[in-house]
């Protein structure tokens, strides 16, 4: 088949899509023109060939995610597509605000929570949703922790809908994963195209290790002294392993597990070491709340380290995220981000949320039964895309089912309108280059002050017409390119 | 360092080296029963014995197929599902590496996922003719690389250490195995054999230890059985040698901290290579001698696993 058009460049068709690199008439957005000419004066063949070099490179390099079956870890290599997603940076700019504001609004709500609850008193945060929250600690009542921080790093997703405008789609507050990857395809790309990073002003992503470790250090109790930072996986078995230990290397601190630490005297946590007990100052967890502590969470368990709750409570310990952010992690808590963030910051949501229809309220409700056809249904409390309706593409037995579950727990399901997300040039299965529906996660840390990493994890749906993005369920990624905001040469 | 994380290291460090010693023990044999067979007039013992000296009979015995060349290869170079094979142990070094590779330079991880990777597509492939000596070259120098890399980028610190600890035990460990396939299946036997076979055999012994031309320059051209077991047995400045291997495992742990709840059996091991009758050996009784040492090397291990890696 020829993929080439015009003077031998590549073919390109994303009609009937909003495309992040080309406008409706096919030309390039601003600021990615000499990209754009780039890339698809290559040709196809030299284009695959490039794909080769980075699979290559992400199999030797031992860039993977891991599968657990059949009693053995099964790495699967990266998917990642070479061709890379441009983001302009006066937009950036806007975006990065907007992703600044609802972390600080975040953590306010949450320090909010767990302490006076104005926001519910003053009839903003409806009660009953609190008393129903998966994700709510008591354990976790009375604290204050430095600097009224809980959430400090999340992971926010955001989509691009048909007619350009930019939503956060959800905010990840637990234990948010992709941001290896974001750094690691930034090194895969390099490989691939060094010419374009030579003659182009691309913002730099590989500071986030550093930023992580001044935000960790910064949790510490102990004052003056080199504080021992820690990352605590659940271990080799889990799917983001690699990140974990990727973090902990790319920070030079221990990577440990809950078998590794133990409290001691005075509600102090400690890891074992070679030369005995060592007092550790900060827990970056990369363990759910619920693992983390049977004596505070879950007596029945046999994971996590007994005590460590009391150690943070009792001011010995700094554990990043706190335990309890789960509670804003919640779709329903998501509807309210804009009262939210006029609540406690007295402004306008900067960048708009979904549209969000809530279950629980009787009116919504009618109306999500109604259109079950057209909206996207999901539980306030599954990460990953699981446990979603989406409406307009699934079965009336499907729908129905749904029906049944939003009536029997309403206040466990949100509806949306379907969106079209965003598409990007992929090289597909075929050999083509097409358009491929996206999402991109910028990470943001919140301590004494915020950062957000320029650009983020591009996320991707390899599959013609899929809307699904998420690695567990087929979804690549690709590197996201952030310019410097200038005018178009 | 982490208790965990020195267990995982030291793991890391035997199996790499234990890939390496049985890749040598491959070739070693392979030279035997090329060159010295033929001309011996008594039986010599071979490829059964091999798996023997690994401590792989039992294992060997449950397929219940006959230890010819072909089948013994297969199962101590490429058969994954025997702990005591080379691709068992690749496998396993890479888990260990997995585990710790925070702590480590990303090339070390690179290196052992390529030897992990490419010695799977040449055991596929099948380890006949020349690709064995090309597979079994693959793991010598990957190991070589391995060594030097680590010396080359790590600090001296715990981590080293618990590396070299893994690295000499399996190396000492290692060598008696293969001086005592080599040695005790001629030792006595010998008078027969023209002396170029003769010669021969000590040459394939030093040979396979990378150690022919350092024996040479250091202690005589002439290959006389008693001065190879003596270069291989006390040497202190060979890297392959017993004794030099024992030093290295004592500094390593007077590094560590704590050496003294633990050097029992080094001193042991210290004071029956200085008693060894070496003439003796030649004569007969280095089968036993060797086993003796290796159970040695195990209670070593016994105590630095309890005193490091899972203390109560």
């Amino acid at each position: 088949m020829s993929n080439s058009g015009a003077n031998g460049a590549v073919a390109y068709d994303a009609s009937g899509f909003f495309d992040e690199m080309v406008t409706g008439d096919g030309a390039a957005r601003r600021g990615a023109r000499q990209v754009w000419e780039f890339i698809s004066s290559l040709g196809i063949e030299e284009l695959r060939r490039r794909q080769d070099v980075a699979e290559l490179a992400i199999r030797n390099l031992g860039i993977s995610f891991t599968i657990y079956s059949e009693g053995e870890n099964i790495d699967r290599a990266w998917p990642f597509d070479i061709l890379p997603r441009f983001q302009d940076g006066a937009e950036w700019a806007r975006l990065e605000e907007g992703l600044k504001q609802r972390i600080h609004a975040l953590n306010m709500f949450i320090d909010d929570l767990y302490n006076d609850r104005k926001i519910v008193k003053d009839g903003v945060f409806p009660a009953e949703i609190l008393a129903n929250s998966v994700g709510y600690r008591a354990a976790c009542q009375g604290m204050r922790p430095k600097f009224g921080a809980w959430a400090h790093i999340c992971g926010s997703d955001l989509l691009r809908d048909k007619d350009g405008t930019a939503y956060v789609l959800e905010d990840n507050l637990r234990v948010p994963s992709g941001v290896s990857y974001m750094l690691e395809n930034r090194l895969l790309t390099k490989r691939v195209f060094p010419e374009l990073f030579r003659d182009h002003a691309i913002l730099p992503v590989d500071d986030y290790p550093n930023q992580l470790y001044d935000l960790l250090a910064s949790m510490s109790p102990r004052q003056g002294e080199k504080p021992t930072v820690v990352v605590l996986t659940p271990g080799i078995f889990n799917s983001a392993y690699f990140e974990h230990a990727y973090l902990a290397q790319q920070m030079g601190v221990e990577l440990v597990e809950s078998r590794d630490l133990v409290v001691g005297d005075g509600d102090r946590v400690f890891m074992k070491t070679t030369r005995g007990l060592k007092q550790v100052d900060v827990i970056y967890r990369r363990v759910d709340d619920a693992f983390m502590d049977p004596e505070a969470f879950r007596p029945d368990s046999v994971l996590g380290i007994p005590g460590i709750i009391r150690a943070w409570r009792a001011g010995h310990v700094g554990i990043v995220n706190a335990p309890g952010t789960g509670v804003a992690d919640d779709k329903v808590v998501y509807s309210y981000m804009p009262e939210i963030i006029r609540y406690y910051l007295d402004e306008d949501a900067k960048i708009p949320n979904v549209p969000t229809y809530r279950c629980h309220v009787e009116s919504e409700r009618k109306h999500v039964l109604a259109n079950l056809d057209k909206l996207v249904v999901k539980p306030a409390n599954e990460s990953g895309g699981y446990g979603m309706l989406m409406g307009p593409y699934a079965s009336q037995a499907e729908r129905e089912t749904f029906a049944g579950l939003i009536q029997k727990d309403p206040r466990n399901y949100i509806a949306q309108p379907t969106l079209l997300p965003s598409t990007v040039p992929t090289l597909s299965a075929s050999g083509a280059m097409a358009p491929r529906h996206v999402d991109l996660r910028p990470f943001i840390l919140h301590g004494q002050n915020s950062y957000v990493t320029p650009g983020g994890l591009t996320r991707v749906a390899l599959r013609e017409g899929s809307l699904v993005v998420n690695s567990s369920q087929g979804g690549g990624s690709k590197d996201t390119w952030v310019t410097p905001a200038q005018e178009e040469r | 360092m982490l208790s965990r994380v020195a267990e995982n290291i030291y793991w890391l460090a035997r199996y790499m080296e234990r890939a390496d010693g049985l890749a040598r023990l491959i070739s070693a044999t392979t030279n035997t029963m090329l060159d010295i067979a033929p001309v011996v007039k008594q039986q010599v013992r071979g490829w059964d014995q091999l798996i023997a000296i690994t401590g792989n009979a039992e294992a060997f015995e449950k397929g219940g197929i006959p230890a010819s060349e072909r089948e013994v290869i297969d199962f101590l170079a490429a058969d994954v599902s025997n702990p005591g094979s080379i691709a068992f142990a690749i496998k396993a070094a890479r888990e260990n590496l997995r585990t710790t590779r925070e702590v480590f330079p990303r090339e070390a991880w690179e290196l052992v996922n390529n030897l992990y990777l490419r010695s799977k597509e040449m055991i596929e492939g099948g380890l006949s003719g020349e690709k064995r000596q090309a597979f079994l070259d693959l793991v010598t120098h990957e190991n070589l690389a391995f060594t030097g890399l680590l010396n080359g980028t790590l600090c001296n610190d715990d981590e080293l250490e618990a590396l070299r600890l893994g690295q000499f035990i399996e190396r000492a460990d290692m060598l008696t195995r293969i001086m005592d396939v080599q040695g005790s299946a001629m030792v006595g036997r010998m008078e027969d054999a023209p002396k170029p076979v003769r010669n021969g055999v000590w040459l394939m012994l030093l040979r396979s230890l990378s150690g022919d031309q350092i024996y040479r320059r250091h202690v005589s051209p002439r290959m006389r059985a008693q001065d190879v077991l003596a270069f291989l047995l006390k040497d202190r400045k060979f890297p392959r040698a017993f004794q030099f291997c024992l030093t290295q495992v004592e500094r390593s742990l007077t590094a560590l901290g704590g050496v003294q709840d633990v050097d029992d059996p080094l001193h042991e091991m210290g004071r029956v290579l200085y008693e060894a009758d070496i003439h003796g050996l030649t004569e007969s009784g280095l089968h036993e001698f060797l086993d003796g040492l290796q159970v040695r090397l195990g209670e070593l291990h016994d105590r630095i696993n309890g005193r490091y890696f899972n203390q109560e």
